[in-house]
């Protein structure tokens, strides 16, 4: 186990105008498990790869204990990496597999069985060793790929979307086994995915990475509950965070946002801020989850499509011109065509400046 | 009486479903695909199976190309023959041995040649380009150039080798220089081809399985032997099996440069098939030469496909 530390890296393709990473500064501690998540094209896997060693820095400096590594081969950095798709030699068994690296290291015989029955066991393979990868199902092949990082006893590991080809039980089922791993194995974790129930079930801390630069970074609950952009509103949590479109304005009652024609008292906590802000536009974000049904409503809307999803239905509507959807009990949402009483909880909203897309 | 009524009912339901109606579009699907194929079906059928089952009728007859209405059947003479005289035996052999030698030259220098294409080295164009020139060159011209090249008294080769001191070599009239100059003229000449294919196995190999084993310890030269070669082991015996092939039916050299000597150093298969039907007018027995010829590259292609099958599909 050992600290990883990014220091100011960044990363520019040679065909690429703009910065692939830019100034990007990570630390993470001995033992964490951080995932790095973000769209298609965000730096996500670079960055992990650039750890790896199979990417050149093209500034920067990577550290991994109190080793300088960013100069150094893959093979000197003390790291194991589970591919997206598991990358496992084909020609070999399964145990041939996860020994390969100690095979390498010279390690002796007796050794190195130990560990592969050892690893084996933990992950449920032990009957698979004499196969082959072509003979393994995509679960399989997965368990093999971490069995042969696992092997290996690295100072960290890296993961870059290690589920992505499984199928959603199975992804379910091996995100559970991962986490179980990780806390029995303590090791530094370094994970990257696009999924954001991945992220939010398997961090110690989320990185979210957006355009090559860290939007934000926090516990899962933090990102979900104090989103810093709007962007991190809106790439974490599923169903995604409502934007409706608001503006600042003052009531009997203090500082209040205007919703479409309905006048809404601000949140207290945010109204010294948003005091400020008199007559400017504000987008507020509401987690479908946050509308709540009320005998006094604040706002009536009529239900474009109810979706039942077992233990809550998910009601899709039109308000301020924006398509909207609240997740409601089953019991009190309304059908197509109804009319829906609803009401913001609005101590849990955010706000954020339109113009900067930044939290108020 | 009611066991054939059953199979009479039952017989009468499948050519019921057999007599299925074939629909317009099924006909003209197969109208269409009659048409496609028509204009190779019948260059493959007049200028392949036609002229193989002649040459295999031809190998139990016994007639000369100048009165080929003289035939006579012989039945098996013709390959007993080539079993009681050498000249069959020392032709194969000759040319088994050039087979081995291209191949066993051409594998590692052309693998060699692909890691340098597939690399990120400068000249790699130039190289290509290089390599490349000589495949698409015509073997004639080629066996004319070598020809020059190793004249033994104003070739390019032998001028080097004097000025170094070395001093003229035979290469094309000696028994034991012959060989090996047509299986370094032809090296030159397919090692182009060889490296394409193998860069083609290269750039076909995922790039994760590099990258996992440079993360799991391998240096350059480890993930070579231990990934890189393994997996690469469908494209080397394709390799291996196409060059066999071509040095088994070469026939250039062996005509254009020494005329199959000195002493039948060089009188590849081909050239001494030729040499049987044309010069020596024993049509009968060349074809019986080339119907053994075709049996053994048949005998190599099939064990191709039985390891490609199997041991290789990983």
């Amino acid at each position: 186990m050992a600290d990883v530390s990014l220091k100011h890296v960044g990363k520019t393709y040679e065909n690429a105008s703009a910065n692939t990473i830019e100034d990007l500064s990570l630390d993470i501690r001995s033992g964490e498990f951080v995932v790095l998540v973000g769209p298609s094209g965000c730096g996500k896997s670079t960055t992990l790869r650039m750890i790896a060693g199979l990417e050149e820095l093209s500034d920067g400096q990577i550290w991994i204990g109190d080793r300088r590594v960013d100069e150094l081969e893959p093979r000197e950095r003390d790291i194991a990496m589970v591919f997206q798709n598991y990358a496992l030699y084909p020609h070999m068994t399964v145990a041939q597999n996860m020994s390969f690296g100690l095979r390498l290291a010279g390690m002796e015989k007796v050794e190195i069985r130990r560990r592969v029955e050892a690893a084996a066991e933990v992950l449920d393979i032990g009957v698979l060793l004499d196969r082959r990868p072509r003979q393994l199902s995509g679960g399989q092949r997965q368990r093999v790929a971490m069995g042969r990082a696992m092997v290996r006893d690295p100072a960290v590991f890296l993961f870059d979307e290690p589920l992505s080809n499984l199928d959603a039980k199975l992804r379910g089922q091996m995100r559970a086994e991962i986490r179980r791993l990780h806390k029995r194995l303590k090791a530094t974790t370094i994970y990257v995915t696009h999924d954001q129930v991945e992220a939010m079930t398997l961090a110690d801390r989320v990185v979210v990475l957006h355009r090559g630069k860290i939007e934000q970074q926090g516990t899962p609950q933090e990102l979900y509950e104090r989103p810093a952009t709007r962007f991190v509103a809106g790439f974490i949590g599923s169903p995604t965070m409502n934007f409706l479109p608001a503006e600042v304005v003052m009531s009997d009652d203090g500082v209040a946002l205007k919703l479409d024609e309905a006048i809404l008292p601000a949140p207290a906590a945010k109204a010294e801020g948003l005091a400020k802000r008199l007559g400017q536009p504000v987008e507020i974000g509401v987690r479908p989850e946050h509308f709540v049904v009320d005998a006094a409503p604040a706002l009536t809307v009529t239900v474009d499509m109810a979706e039942l999803l077992g233990p809550t239905t998910l009601v899709h509507f039109t308000f301020a011109g924006v398509a909207c959807s609240a997740m409601l009990p089953p019991e009190h949402a309304s059908g197509e065509g109804e009319q829906q009483k609803l009401r913001i909880a609005f101590d849990r909203i955010s706000i954020f400046d339109p113009a900067t897309g930044r939290a108020l | 009486m009611s066991v054939p009524n059953i199979l009479t009912a039952a017989s009468a339901g499948t050519k019921a479903r057999a007599r299925k109606p074939v629909t317009r579009r099924q006909k003209r699907d197969w109208v269409f695909a009659a048409g496609f194929l028509a204009p190779f079906m019948i260059l493959l059928l007049v200028f392949q199976y036609v002229p193989l089952v002649v040459m295999a009728k031809n190998s139990v007859l016994d007639y000369s190309l100048l009165n080929p209405a003289v035939a006579k059947f012989v039945g098996l003479r013709n390959f007993t023959d080539m079993i009681e005289y050498e000249d069959a035996a020392v032709s194969f052999g000759v040319t088994f041995l050039f087979a081995l030698g291209v191949v066993v030259t051409v594998i590692p220098i052309a693998f060699l040649l692909a890691l340098f294409l597939n690399s990120k080295l400068p000249a790699r164009g130039l190289v290509r380009t290089m390599i490349m020139l000589p495949v698409v060159t015509s073997a004639v011209v080629v066996a004319t150039m070598w020809s020059f090249l190793l004249d033994p008294s104003n070739g390019l080769i032998n001028g080097v080798l004097n000025l170094i001191g070395v001093g003229n070599q035979p290469f094309l009239t000696s028994t034991g220089q012959a060989l090996p100059a047509l299986i370094v003229m032809t090296l030159w000449q397919q090692v182009g081809f060889g490296a394409i294919l193998f860069l083609a196995g290269l750039q076909g190999l995922p790039p994760e399985l590099t990258e996992a084993a440079r993360i799991d310890g391998a240096t350059k030269r480890q993930v070579l032997w231990n990934v890189t070669i393994p997996l690469l082991s469908r494209t080397t015996l394709f390799v291996v099996v196409i060059m066999t092939v071509f040095s088994l039916q070469a026939f250039a050299p062996a005509f254009l440069m020494t005329q199959g000597g000195p002493q039948e150093a060089t009188n590849l298969i081909v050239y001494h098939i030729y040499n049987t039907a044309f010069i020596m007018q024993q049509a009968g027995y060349a074809s019986a030469l080339s119907v053994v010829l075709l049996l053994v590259v048949l005998a190599i292609s099939t064990l191709q496909m039985a390891l490609l099958r199997s041991r290789w599909n990983y």
